[in-house]
């Protein structure tokens, strides 16, 4: 029988569920449920579910939602665009698009739009084999570049060969992946080793199509490079006339317009962007690139499809986007960097009166938080028990009003005030006493 | 280590996290099924670690979803 006090949510949520599998649109392998909360309105940073709570919103979709909700310039010019010309494959804006994110990211000197981070990916992966006649690639433990066989998950078993293959308890494993994909096309190294990477190109440098990493590990536990990493890898990939990809679906816009690859000074060949780019409200993705890897597609030797790709809403989105962000010398992103900053000494402080240790690391716009007491350094530091705290005190924060990313991410949007850095201070205070009671229970001897 | 016992205790422990009686948690059925939270999940595991004495790997959790399954890995792990 249906207990009466049951939550408008959860009641929801088995309806859901009776016809959406595990009441979700994506899961990865997690061993548990998952019961998401279902809104029914925004505004900025703060949003409200079906049972009326309100939540200071530092999840953002994903950090997709950089301009918060219902953002009044960005909604009329997504109304603008709808009522202009919604479904063509050209529409008479494109241009400012593309010349908006070509006078931001340095390596833009050519953009194709698609949808999804995953696609993109592999149109990349495509570009580079096309120009090198290579078949490999390379990329690196806990990072992240969407859900295609090839390129999720997995783990290397013997260090002297290091293929990435399946194992037991990869919450990015999954039944279902064609055989020895991975092992196939890819090798994987730890991150943020210069030394190792050197070896690895001696020995393996002339057979890789491309070098595939976030430029600040964002998904391995908000790690930035190494001082001197990203550039030793830059110069490594020239000499081996290897295409380095930078994949920037989460750094790109969060860390300035120009994304990460122009805050740290070191230019890919390919870039792949999303989310943030289009303000969160629609979909898209980017392909951007130096002009003789993307003439590749302009001579259609590579085939680049998609019946969206481009879609005027889209289009829109990237535009006002761009253009909100870049006005007053980028004035909106900069507060927003000044006021996560802030975000960030609060967990500090709070963390320190609850007597849990937890450090923040990362870049400002995506920087994540870790119960333990120093810094990652590399993404194989990132482990289930690390994660599993971290997701402890974020299942805190939600129960007190405060959205947190998964596992453990902090995207603030540039509608942030400092209301919201109050409410959050106030909400923080309770969640970090609860979760270090919790951590306590489950950890403690 | 006896699967049986592992399974006894396993099932004690979900039940009364979920505050459900014992005998309602059908052994073949997955955490997810069952409604276990993250949160609880880690309790349940981190309970049976102190009561059984012995080490989990958490990890387990990702391969072994059903009280039948994690009860049988266990037995053979402790053996």
């Amino acid at each position: 029988m249906t207990p009466t006090t049951e939550s408008a949510n959860r009641r929801y949520h088995r309806r859901v569920k009776r016809l959406l599998p595990g009441g979700v649109h994506y899961n990865f392998n997690m061993p548990w449920e998952e019961v998401p909360l279902h809104f029914t309105g925004g505004e900025r940073s703060r949003l409200y579910d079906m049972d009326g709570n309100e939540y200071l919103d530092l999840y953002a979709r994903f950090g997709a939602m950089i301009l918060g909700h219902a953002e009044e310039e960005y909604t009329k010019a997504l109304e603008d665009a709808m009522r202009r010309v919604l479904c063509v494959s050209h529409c008479d804006f494109d241009a400012d698009a593309l010349e908006l994110m070509n006078a931001h990211i340095p390596s833009a000197e050519m953009v194709r739009f698609g949808l999804s981070g995953t696609e993109i990916l592999q149109t990349a992966l495509r570009l580079a084999r096309a120009a090198t006649g290579r078949n490999r690639f390379l990329r690196f433990e806990n990072h992240y570049h969407g859900n295609a066989d090839n390129i999720m998950g997995g783990r290397v078993a013997d260090p002297g060969h290091p293929v990435p293959t399946d194992f037991k308890g990869d919450y990015k494993g999954t039944a279902g992946r064609a055989a020895g994909v991975m092992a196939e096309q890819s090798y994987m190294l730890p991150w943020n080793d210069a030394e190792l990477l050197e070896a690895f190109f001696r020995e393996h440098g002339e057979t890789l199509a491309c070098v595939v990493t976030e430029p600040a590990c964002v998904n391995g536990g908000s790690i930035d490079p190494a001082p001197g990493y990203l550039e030793r890898m830059r110069s490594l990939c020239t000499e081996y006339g290897v295409v380095l990809i930078f994949d920037e679906m989460i750094t790109g816009v969060r860390m300035g317009l120009g994304g990460a690859q122009k805050a740290l000074g070191v230019t890919p060949d390919l870039s792949t962007f999303g989310k943030a780019i289009s303000g969160g409200g629609v979909p898209v993705s980017a392909l951007a690139g130096r002009r003789e890897l993307m003439e590749l597609l302009e001579n259609k030797k590579v085939v680049h499809a998609g019946t969206y790709n481009g879609y005027p809403l889209g289009s829109a989105a990237v535009r006002a986007t761009f253009e909100i962000l870049s006005r007053d010398e980028g004035a909106a992103l900069r507060a927003m960097h000044r006021r996560a900053e802030r975000l960030r000494s609060i967990l500090e402080e709070e963390a320190r009166r609850a007597g849990l240790p937890l450090v923040v690391q990362g870049p400002a716009g995506a920087a994540s938080y870790h119960c333990r007491e120093t810094p990652l350094e590399h993404p194989g530091q990132y482990d289930f028990e690390l994660m599993s705290k971290d997701i402890i005190l974020a299942t805190a924060f939600q129960r007190h009003g405060v959205l947190i990313s998964s596992i453990s991410r902090i995207y603030p949007n540039a509608r942030l005030s400092d209301e919201d850095l109050e409410f959050f201070q106030s909400r923080a205070r309770l969640a970090l006493g609860d979760a270090q009671q919790s951590i306590d229970e489950i950890y403690g001897s | 280590m006896d699967q049986d016992h592992i399974k006894v205790v396993l099932t004690k422990e979900i039940a009364a996290e979920l505050a459900i009686a014992p005998g309602e948690i059908d052994e073949d059925t997955s955490f997810m099924r069952l409604g276990v939270s993250s949160i609880q999940a880690l309790k349940i595991i981190n309970r049976l670690r102190k009561e059984l004495g012995i080490d989990i790997n958490p990890v387990a959790l990702f391969e072994f979803k059903t009280v039948e399954d994690i009860s049988a890995y266990l037995a053979e792990e402790t053996d």
